[in-house]
């Protein structure tokens, strides 16, 4: 597996504050990373550190093995779309999207061939001549991804390209930026704060957050069982109980909690203080009268109507404190201030160290 | 009474003042050119005459061409000391410079131009500060720049490098810098990024500005007066003279509307070329 992208030890401060702390990160060449955070987590930082607009103080950035950390924005392999697109508003669209190659000493024959055939990739074939003014927000965005792929970058890189977009189109552009990324075999690293993105788009998905990287790997295993409270947090709706381990046994460990004991399947972290986190949708509303052991027992608080599901809002008077969400397909949910019973499978639940944080 | 009449009626004033004191002396001035000065009456007889008389006469063609040769030099001195600066305010300097910078930009104009003009006559004349500093630097023995064209032409450059200065500033401050991001991340070195990125996006702004420039030189009577001693005369001083010595209405009225057609002409060229660059 060759890496086409590796940082290493990437650290930046800005005046008194630390950007970005100890960057570690390697990703497969032709695969699509998805760095996801609010703002300020230094997602952009690290995109721009990349792609050479900032320097970083200390740390390695290679791209396919090579070290180009110190190489300015125009001589390093990569390419950006930028989150306003910064097409050129006095050029055409094939002059856009061949200005990379002319700036490459590209003759125009060769030019406009390339430019014909990136243009038809993108499904813009018959706007070549059109001004930039004269296109939609799915089309200019279209035409940024063309201008910054018909230099065949080894990593694009993506600012925040959809943010500007309403919702639908930015859920078929996903769609087109994923199979434009699997048809052109280049790495990609996208930036966004928009989790459902991140995931629908992400081989590796880095959750950033205050400067660090709190988890990375493949979307669903962070869903599944996130590295961090922060990564359980951000991506996905959660409920997260605070405990204490007080068994460990091949078969499960056993966490004390405000709830009482949890029976947990996945395996446990050093140390005995523990996250207990369980996803909404694996949360299952006991049928009544059953005496099976529940998880939580309480009170209705919410009900609001999600399309495929139910999301509610149920409280419980061992931990007022504490609101759980629990997601149920019923068509008729309990009513507000209905009692009811949760109950989970031992394997819904995942575990997460609970140390400085 | 119609409701629809009072604001009609409150344009009137404002009307009156235009039509009394521009419409009408317009439009006896151009009806005047047509007829030819005889002792102290009109002549008879519409006539084409004071026209023909300016384009068969090398004394008026040499003013027209001095006229055009100083606006030229004016507007090409101006840009090229204009634009480095306000490219360097604008994508060099902190907030803080720029404003000042800009401030800086402002204060002739807050100045009367008679009074700027006799001010440079003084720094330009034998004893002034000019000719002293370039004396006492061994440089060049700046003494007699006053009353010379030369003058007339550092009067009008020290104006409108300020005037060029903040229409192209205004054009090169929203240029997006993300534009410059995109050329650079896309192979282009700065002499790109400048033809094809800035001096394109700027051409707006140095094109009202050098519109302007010329314009304004052209139809100035008060700087190369004072300060270009009467040697090399533009057309604005030929007009006054038509009109102070030779009291020939007539004549200074037709040398007025062939001013007036080529500054006109100029700004609608100007206009055209502002909104295809803008486009």
């Amino acid at each position: 597996m060759s890496r086409g992208l590796h940082l290493q030890g990437i650290e930046k401060r800005l005046g008194q504050q630390d950007v970005l702390r100890g960057i570690d990160l390697t990703a497969a060449s032709g695969s699509y990373v998805v760095l996801l955070g609010p703002s300020g987590s230094g997602k952009t930082t690290l995109l721009n550190i990349v792609a050479g607009f900032e320097e970083a103080d200390q740390g390695l950035v290679m791209i396919d093995d090579e070290d180009v950390g110190g190489l300015p924005p125009r001589l390093r392999p990569t390419a950006t779309v930028f989150q306003d697109y910064a097409l050129f508003p006095h050029m055409s669209v094939a002059d856009n999207v061949g200005f990379g190659l002319r700036m490459h000493g590209l003759g125009k024959a060769e030019r406009d061939r390339q430019v014909a055939e990136v243009l038809a990739l993108v499904d813009l074939a018959s706007f070549a001549d059109r001004r930039i003014d004269q296109l939609s927000g799915g089309q200019r965005q279209r035409v940024a991804v063309a201008r910054s792929l018909v230099v065949r970058p080894k990593v694009l890189l993506l600012d925040e390209p959809l943010g500007a977009l309403d919702l639908s189109l930015r859920r078929q552009m996903q769609r087109e930026l994923r199979i434009l990324q699997k048809k052109s075999g280049t790495t990609f690293l996208h930036v966004t704060h928009d989790q459902e993105e991140a995931m629908s788009l992400a081989d590796l998905l880095v959750v950033m957050n205050g400067g660090r990287i709190e988890d990375a790997g493949p979307p669903d295993r962070i869903f599944d069982s996130p590295a961090s409270l922060f990564a359980a947090t951000f991506v996905g709706e959660n409920n997260v109980l605070r405990g204490r381990i007080t068994s460990r046994a091949k078969t499960g460990t056993v966490i004390e909690t405000a709830l009482g004991p949890v029976k947990v399947q996945s395996e446990a972290p050093e140390g005995d203080e523990v996250y207990v986190t369980v996803r909404p949708n694996r949360l299952r509303l006991a049928t009544p009268g059953s005496r099976a052991k529940h998880f939580l027992r309480g009170t209705v608080e919410e009900v609001t109507f999600l399309g495929t599901y139910y999301g509610l809002r149920v409280r419980t008077e061992v931990a007022p404190d504490m609101a759980f969400h629990v997601h149920s397909d019923d068509r008729t949910p309990p009513e507000p201030g209905a009692e009811i019973a949760v109950t989970a499978e031992p394997s819904a639940f995942s575990i997460i160290a609970a140390k400085a944080s | 009474m119609r409701k629809g009449l009072w604001p009609t009626l409150y344009l009137f004033p404002a009307s009156a003042l235009f039509v009394l004191f521009f419409v009408l002396p317009l439009a006896a001035m151009i009806w005047m050119s047509f007829y030819q000065q005889q002792g102290f009456v009109l002549g008879t007889e519409a006539t084409l005459a004071n026209y023909l008389n300016f384009f068969s006469k090398p004394y008026y063609l040499q003013a027209l061409w001095n006229s055009l040769w100083m606006g030229m030099v004016v507007t090409g001195i101006s840009l090229l000391i204009a634009y480095p600066l306000a490219y360097i305010l604008s994508f060099h300097a902190s907030a803080t410079w720029q404003r000042i910078g800009i401030m800086v930009c402002m204060l002739p104009f807050w100045t009367s131009y008679v009074v700027r003009s006799y001010s440079w006559l003084l720094a330009l004349s034998n004893n002034g500060v000019v000719s002293q500093a370039a004396d006492s630097i061994g440089f060049f023995p700046a003494v007699g720049l006053a009353n010379t064209t030369a003058a007339t032409i550092i009067g009008f450059v020290h104006f409108f490098v300020m005037l060029l200065s903040l229409t192209i500033f205004s054009s090169l401050v929203r240029i997006p810098r993300s534009y410059i991001r995109a050329a650079q991340d896309l192979g282009a070195g700065w002499p790109s990024v400048f033809t094809r990125i800035i001096w394109p996006l700027s051409l707006p702004g140095v094109i009202a500005g050098v519109m302007l420039t010329f314009v304004l030189t052209l139809g100035d009577y008060v700087t190369p007066q004072i300060l270009g001693g009467g040697k090399e005369l533009v057309l604005t001083q030929v007009i006054m003279l038509q009109v102070q010595r030779q009291g020939n209405f007539p004549m200074a009225g037709a040398i007025n509307l062939v001013l007036m057609a080529i500054s006109i002409a100029v700004t609608l060229i100007a206009n055209r070329a502002i909104s295809k660059a803008s486009r």
